[in-house]
C-alpha cells in the first residue's frame, strides 16, 4: 500500500496538524487523487505459482496430443509415426503433474472431486474440470499405444498396439484443444482488469500452448535421435505460426485493455512477460534449419543437435515465464485502483447506475 | 440451473426475494452494523488498523468482515452538497484543517455483499457451492466450497475472500439463519437510523424511490439509487444503495461488467483460434511429410517400426 510509511499511526486529524514529515505529506497528497484512500476494492486472485505451472503443463499436454493426432491423420510416413509417438508420450508426461498442482492450489484440497459435482459449462473452471477428466483418459490411451509400439508394456503390448488410435486421436482432438484454451477463458471470465477486457485471452493460451508443444516435441525427437527433416520442418512451421499468433493476440489484448491491462506491460510482470515472449522468439531463431539436420558429418550433426536442445529449453522457459507473468499480473492489476476504475467505466453494454448526474 | 448428480434433500419452497436497501444519507458511521454482524455470525476480529488517513479502520469487506462502513471525505460546495465535478479528488491533505474555508463533507455508507440478482460469483463457481437460496440471496454452502478461489476473482465488487484459517470463502449470508426464523438480519436490526433496511425487494425498491424523491426535493439533487434496477448486462442488486456522490467515492465500481455476458464471445474466439492452429498444424504436416513421403527410411526408424 502506498500508505505503508504511515501504517500504525493513529489519528488522521493529528497527522494533518503537522505530525507528518513534509516528504510524506507530499507523497500522500499525490495519492489523495484516489477517490478512496487508494484502497483497492477488488480482491487479489488467490491463484499462485501452482496455477501458472498447471497452465504450462496442461497446455503442453493438450497441444502435444493435438499435434500427435494431426500428424497421424495427415501422414502415414514413419517420420509422422515417430512424431505421433513423441506427441502422445509428451502429452501424458506433461499431464501427470496437473491434478496435483490443481489440488495443491485449493483451499480445501480434499474437496477436489466436487469440481465434478455439477455440469456447468457457463463456468469455465467447471467445464475445464470435465475437459481435464476426459482428456486424461484419452491421453492415457494414447500413451499406452505408444508404449505398446515401443514394446514397453510387456504382455499388454499387443493389446495396447491394437488400440484404435485414429479414432482415439480424433475423439481426443476437441478435448486436447479445449485443454489448450479453456485456461485463458477462465482468466477472462473474472473481474480482474488485466485479464478480462478482451475476448482473446483464450486464444493467447491456445497459441502459446502450440508454440510450447512444438518446441518440446522438437526437443523430444532430438533427444531420441529421431529428428528427421520432415517432422522438424512441420514443427518449425507450427512453432513460428503459433508464436506469431501468441504475440499478435497478446498485443491485441493489451491494446483493447488500455489502462486496465497495464500490469501486463509495466513493472515486474511486464518485464517477465516481455522476457517470456522474447525467449520464445529466441528459441525460434536459434533452432537450426530443418534441412540442415540431414547433414552427414557427425560433428555438424552433434552441433546442430546441441542447438536444437538449447532452443527447445529456451522455448519452454519462455512459455513458462509467459504464463507466470500473466497469472501474477492479475494480482498486480487487482491492487491497481486506476486499472479497476478503467475496467469499470460506464459503457453501452454496462452503463452503471449513475447515468447522468442531474444539473 | 446446473443439474446436480446427488440431490440430497428436497429444496425449500422459493419465497419472495428479500434484500437490503442501504441509505447513505442516513448513515452516521456508528458501525453498529459491523459489530452486530460480527456478533451474530461469530466472526473473528481482523485487526484494528488505522491508516492515518481516515476513520475507516476496517478498509474493506473480507472473509471475517461482512459489513464495512466506508468513511469518505469529499469536497463540497458551501451548502454541503457534493462538488459538481463528477469525481473531483478530495482536497490536498495540506489544505484540510489549515484552511477552514475549504469545505468537505463526510460521506458514510455501510457496504455489504450486493446479493446480485445474477451474481458473477455464482456463475463462476465450479462446484455449485454458491447458490441462490429460497429468499433469492446469494449463499455459500460451506460444506461444498473447495476454496478454488474463482468467485474471489469473479466478483466485481471484491466481496468474496478466502479465509486462511479454513480454506473456504466467506461472505454475507443475509442472515439466512435469522430469515428462516422470521427475523431480520442482525445489521438491519441494529442500525439505529434505519440506514439499513431489510425486506422484500419489491417493497424496498418502492420505498427507496420515495426516499430518493424526498432527498432530492430537500436539495440533495445528486442522489441516485445504485443497483435498484438492472444496468445493461449487469443485473439489479439484491442489496442496493442510495448514494449522493460518485460510486468511486464509496469505493464501489461505477459500472461493473458481468463476466458471464462476455463468455460466449470468449469461447467463440478461443475455439476459432484452436481450429486455426489445428488447421495450420494439419497443413504443416501434410506439406512437410508429403514432400518426403517417398524418402527412404533411415535404419533407426525401420527398427522402431518393427519393435
Ligand atoms: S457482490 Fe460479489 S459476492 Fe455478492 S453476490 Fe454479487 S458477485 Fe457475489
Ligand atoms: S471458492 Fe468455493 S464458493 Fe468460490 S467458486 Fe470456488 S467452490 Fe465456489
Amino acid at each position: 500500500m502506498n500508505r505503508s510509511a504511515f501504517e500504525g499511526f493513529s489519528h488522521s486529524t493529528l497527522a494533518r496538524a503537522g505530525g507528518r514529515p513534509a516528504g510524506d505529506r507530499a507523497a500522500s497528497s499525490a495519492a489523495s487523487a484516489e477517490p478512496y484512500y487508494g484502497i483497492p476494492y477488488l480482491k487479489r486472485p488467490t491463484w499462485k505459482w501452482q496455477i501458472a505451472a498447471y497452465f504450462f503443463f496442461g497446455g503442453i499436454s493438450g497441444a502435444s496430443f493435438a499435434l500427435a493426432s494431426l500428424a497421424d491423420h495427415f501422414s502415414a510416413s514413419p517420420d509422422a509415426a515417430a512424431l505421433r509417438r513423441a506427441g502422445f508420450e509428451t502429452s501424458l508426461a506433461a499431464l501427470l503433474p496437473c491434478p496435483g498442482l490443481l489440488i495443491w492450489d485449493l483451499g480445501r484440497p480434499a474437496r477436489f472431486p466436487y469440481m465434478l459435482r455439477v455440469w456447468k459449462p457457463g463456468s469455465p473452471m467447471n467445464l475445464g474440470s470435465w475437459i481435464l477428466t476426459g482428456f486424461g483418459a484419452v491421453s492415457a490411451l494414447g500413451a499406452a499405444h505408444a508404449a505398446g509400439q515401443a514394446g514397453v508394456l510387456g504382455p499388454l503390448a499387443p493389446l495396447a498396439r491394437r488400440l484404435p488410435m485414429h479414432a482415439i486421436g480424433a475423439a481426443g482432438l476437441p478435448l486436447a484443444l479445449g485443454m489448450t484454451g479453456y485456461t485463458g477463458v477462465l482468466l477472462a471470465g473474472t473481474s480482474v482488469p488485466a485479464w478480462s477486457q478482451s475476448p482473446w485471452m483464450g486464444g493467447v493460451f491456445v497459441a502459446s500452448s502450440f508454440a510450447a508443444a512444438s518446441d518440446v516435441l522438437r526437443l523430444h525427437l532430438t533427444v531420441r535421435d529421431q529428428a528427421a527433416p520432415p517432422g522438424m520442418r512441420a514443427l518449425d512451421r507450427i512453432s513460428h505460426a503459433a508464436k506469431a499468433a501468441e504475440t499478435g493476440l497478446l498485443v491485441a489484448h493489451c491494446a483493447r485493455s488500455g489502462r486496465a491491462g497495464r500490469a501486463l506491460w509495466t513493472g515486474r510482470r511486464g518485464w517477465q512477460l516481455a522476457a517470456g515472449l522474447g525467449l520464445s522468439w529466441a528459441a525460434a531463431a536459434l533452432a537450426p534449419a530443418p534441412k540442415s539436420l540431414a547433414a552427414r558429418d557427425a560433428g555438424v550433426r552433434s552441433r546442430l543437435k546441441r542447438r536444437t536442445l538449447q532452443a527447445g529449453l529456451l522455448g519452454l522457459a519462455g512459455a513458462f515465464l509467459t504464463r507466470w507473468a500473466i497469472v501474477h499480473a492479475g494480482q498486480q492489476a487487482a491492487d491497481d485502483t486506476a486499472a479497476a476504475r478503467a475496467a469499470a467505466q460506464p459503457s453501452k453494454s454496462a452503463p452503471g447506475w449513475r447515468q447522468q448526474p442531474p444539473r | 440451473m446446473p443439474a446436480a448428480f446427488f440431490t440430497a434433500a428436497a429444496q425449500p419452497a422459493p419465497q419472495e426475494p428479500t434484500g437490503f436497501f442501504t441509505d447513505a444519507t442516513l448513515c452516521i458511521g456508528c458501525k453498529a452494523c459491523e459489530v452486530a454482524c460480527k456478533q451474530w455470525n461469530q466472526l473473528p476480529a481482523d485487526g484494528y488498523e488505522w491508516r492515518g488517513t481516515s476513520y475507516d479502520n476496517t478498509h474493506a469487506l473480507s472473509a471475517a468482515t461482512w459489513r464495512h462502513v466506508a468513511f469518505a471525505e469529499r469536497p463540497c460546495d458551501g451548502g454541503g452538497r457534493s462538488a459538481p465535478a463528477a469525481l473531483a479528488p478530495p482536497p490536498a491533505e495540506s489544505a484540510i484543517g489549515t484552511e477552514l474555508g475549504a469545505p468537505i463533507r463526510w460521506l458514510m455508507v455501510s457496504d455489504v455483499c450486493k446479493h446480485c440478482r445474477q451474481a458473477p460469483c455464482e456463475e463462476a463457481c465450479p462446484t455449485g457451492a454458491l447458490i441462490y437460496n429460497e429468499f433469492g440471496n446469494v449463499y455459500v454452502q460451506q460444506d461444498i466450497c473447495n476454496g478454488c478461489g474463482y468467485c474471489v476473482s469473479a466478483c466485481p465488487f471484491g466481496v468474496l475472500d478466502r479465509a486462511e484459517s479454513d480454506g473456504r470463502v466467506h461472505k454475507c449470508t443475509l442472515c439466512y439463519d435469522r430469515q428462516k426464523d422470521g427475523l431480520e438480519p442482525a445489521c438491519a436490526k441494529a442500525c439505529p437510523t434505519d440506514s439499513i433496511q431489510f425486506g422484500p425487494l419489491s417493497q424496498l425498491r418502492a420505498r427507496a424511490r420515495q426516499r430518493l424523491e424526498q432527498v432530492r426535493a430537500r436539495g440533495e439533487d445528486q442522489a441516485y439509487l445504485y443497483g435498484a434496477e438492472p444496468a445493461g448486462e449487469y443485473s439489479s442488486l439484491g442489496a442496493f444503495f442510495l448514494l449522493t456522490d460518485a460510486p468511486e467515492a464509496y469505493n464501489l465500481p461505477a459500472a461493473p461488467r458481468r463476466p458471464r455476458a462476455h463468455l460466449p464471445r470468449n469461447y467463440a474466439w478461443t475455439a476459432l483460434t484452436a481450429v486455426a492452429m489445428a488447421a495450420v498444424a494439419g497443413w504443416a504436416f501434410a506439406a512437410s511429410f508429403g514432400r518426403e513421403a517417398a524418402a527412404p527410411r533411415r535404419p533407426a526408424e525401420a527398427e522402431n517400426e518393427v519393435a
